[in-house]
């Protein structure tokens, strides 16, 4: 069995908001193994994001709060561990890719500049071996003309480009742990398919851990091994990728899955989960999908189930499933 | 890059036309002439009328006006009614005077002004942010003659650590480093006053500015990287936030010249803007067209220093 490079303990994090606290992650378990890519899916706001910049402590301040749990790198608890330890961990054994290309850069610097920072700080890289390397690792995420785009600014480089210059930034320092948050959401199709196309690769070649964020299920079929549904600061089930698609069990994955516009046949309406995702202000007494389940039952407004594990490898958090429902 | 600068130098030429367009037929069709409180009891109408003439006071003003550009753009800005010299020989003391009490006051207003703008907001809501943003409006409405009042008594006059007026000490008979303490000494209260309303809201622009930028995604991008904090605040925030201040400051320049009428009065300080004041009070017409073209050039510069400061900071205006 492969090494488990990442595990997640009950993690809990919460906002301090004028409304009140919100829990955008409750409770959230998993682990990531070496070389392989673990999906996490949800709607916007179900927590996938929090819980990635959980894991690089960079939740944003002085609102956010990790309140609870445990997350393990090799074995150390990051939640315990001095700022200025997990600042070498950032950015140099944890990498992280962002939504959003076209922002995360900083406009005022080159790209060289850019990735040679981290170059310099996590490996001491300088001067000329600095710049070297930064053209080789531009040239690794096969950007044009690297030796040319090393001294170039984010604004003469397309989205694309710009994506791929974060993914060689992520990747400069040899990560064990790369997290990429929807790394192709903001992205044309075609430069999503090329994108991706070059994280599966370089997953392969380099047998990088990834957790990859999104809320395409295309992409999770594409690219993840093992997958993780969350909803409301939860998982909801938990499965290698193959069990997800195909022996589907909670209610929500299986809504999520018959609203994707594929499984249409022609003349089929497309199917969609009725009603909103609950206000994290109030959030229902028992299981917080149930007010939008069409396997609702009555112990579902009681008491929230939790996540037992009904196949080796497979795990849901629904009352179907558990004894003591239905 | 240099024929940017080349261009924008000799857009200033039009636009000075332009000005003194408009400033000249401005300040003749306010009433009074450059004799009308110099009058002598004993004086006759017709007296009068033959001192004027001999200013040219009665011809049309467009002849007037275009006597006193060709001899603009000769350098020859005509004689001042009032000090019976050439124009530029009573301003150069005077530029000197301003540009040195305006460079000190901008000096101490942006040394002062950013770091605790970036102080402020990387400790926003925190006990300095809150004892900044008071001093800050305090040093807004504060007016400038009363904070300068205050500061020649209490300091000045009550605890004798510097003088209370002038530019330096009067008949002291020091030469070398004793003349430049003894000037410096009389500059600094001057620079507090003319500097403290622009590093109230030098500082408040920093802050807001940093605040917006600390919260960009590239921000957390170079959290990411495991840069430390001072690295994330000073090299990729500041850089950032620094573009607006930039125009700012440049703002700040004009005013910190033409504004500084009332420090200048104040501390005695012999001074361009008080020179323009005089001028304009004296309807001593070629020593406002005088001063006002140096103004408008100050003006124009500054712009294109906040320009070219833009190109520095921020490459997308740079390859624009």
């Amino acid at each position: 069995m492969a090494k488990t490079v990442l595990k997640i303990e009950g993690l809990k994090t919460s906002f301090n908001t004028t409304a009140g606290l919100v829990r955008a992650v409750d409770g959230v378990s998993f682990s990531v193994d070496e070389g392989k890519v673990l999906g996490i899916v949800g709607e916007s706001g179900c927590g996938k994001s929090v819980t990635s910049l959980s894991v690089m402590r960079l939740v944003p301040k002085p609102n956010g709060h990790i309140t609870d749990g445990k997350i393990l790198f090799e074995g150390k608890d990051l939640l315990r561990i001095k700022e200025s330890e997990m600042r070498k961990i950032r950015g140099n054994h944890i990498a992280m890719i962002f939504q959003e290309p076209m922002t995360a850069l900083n406009p005022v610097f080159t790209i060289g500049n850019q990735i040679g920072e981290s170059l310099a700080l996590h490996q001491g890289l300088t001067g000329k071996k600095n710049v070297e390397r930064c053209i080789e690792l531009l040239k690794t995420v096969e950007i044009p003309r690297p030796d040319k785009v090393v001294d170039e600014y984010p604004h003469q480089l397309s989205g694309g480009m710009r994506q791929r210059v974060m993914i060689a930034m992520a990747l400069s320092c040899d990560p064990k742990i790369l997290i990429a948050d929807e790394p192709t959401t903001a992205l044309d199709v075609t430069i999503q398919a090329q994108v991706l196309e070059l994280m599966k690769e370089l997953n392969a070649k380099l047998g990088t851990a990834t957790m990859l964020i999104t809320h395409d299920l295309g992409v999770i079929a594409e690219m993840a091994d093992d997958v993780i549904v969350m909803y409301a600061g939860k998982v909801v089930e938990e499965a290698p990728v193959v069990n997800i698609f195909k022996t589907t069990k909670h209610p929500y994955t299986l809504g999520l899955l018959k609203s994707r516009p594929d499984m249409l046949d022609e003349d089929e309406k497309l199917s969609c989960i009725r009603g909103m995702v609950p206000s994290p202000y109030n959030m229902p007494k028992g299981c917080a999908f149930a007010p939008r389940c069409d396997k609702r039952m009555d112990i579902c407004d009681e008491k929230m189930p939790n996540l037992i594990e009904i196949e080796p490898g497979h795990k849901v958090r629904c009352w179907l499933f558990e004894e003591g429902g239905a | 890059m240099r024929k940017y600068i080349i261009r924008r130098l000799l857009l200033i030429i039009p636009v000075l036309l332009g000005i003194s367009i408009i400033i000249f037929s401005l300040i003749h069709a306010m009433p009074g002439d450059p004799f009308a409180h110099l009058i002598d009891p004993n004086m006759t109408p017709e007296d009068k009328d033959r001192m004027l003439e001999s200013v040219g006071y009665f011809d049309p003003l467009p002849v007037q006006y275009l006597r006193w550009v060709v001899g603009a753009v000769q350098g020859e800005f005509g004689h001042s009614i009032r000090f019976k010299e050439d124009v530029l020989k009573v301003m150069w003391p005077r530029i000197q005077n301003t540009f040195v009490l305006s460079l000190s006051a901008m000096i101490f207003s942006t040394l002062l002004a950013i770091p605790l703008g970036i102080i402020s907001s990387t400790k926003q809501y925190s006990v300095f942010d809150y004892v900044a943003t008071i001093a800050a409006f305090i040093g807004l409405s504060i007016p400038v003659f009363f904070f300068g009042l205050m500061l020649i008594k209490f300091v000045a006059f009550d605890l004798g650590l510097f003088p209370i007026a002038g530019m330096q000490t009067i008949a002291s008979g020091y030469t070398g480093w004793q003349l430049f303490i003894d000037k410096a000494r009389h500059l600094v209260l001057p620079t507090l006053v003319l500097g403290l309303a622009s590093t109230a809201s030098l500082m408040r622009y920093t802050r807001s500015s940093m605040l917006e930028c600390v919260k960009q995604d590239y921000i957390r991008t170079a959290r990411a990287k495991g840069l430390s904090e001072r690295v994330v605040i000073y090299k990729h925030a500041l850089r950032n936030a620094l573009i607006p201040v930039i125009t700012v400051l440049s703002m700040q320049i004009p005013r910190l010249i033409s504004g500084a009428l009332l420090t200048e009065t104040i501390f005695v300080w012999p001074g361009l803007a008080r020179l323009s004041f005089q001028a304009i009070m004296n309807r001593d017409y070629p020593m406002i067209m005088g001063t006002v073209t140096v103004m408008s050039i100050v003006v124009m510069l500054s712009n294109l220093f906040a320009d070219l400061m833009y190109a520095v900071l921020d490459p997308r205006i740079r390859y624009q």
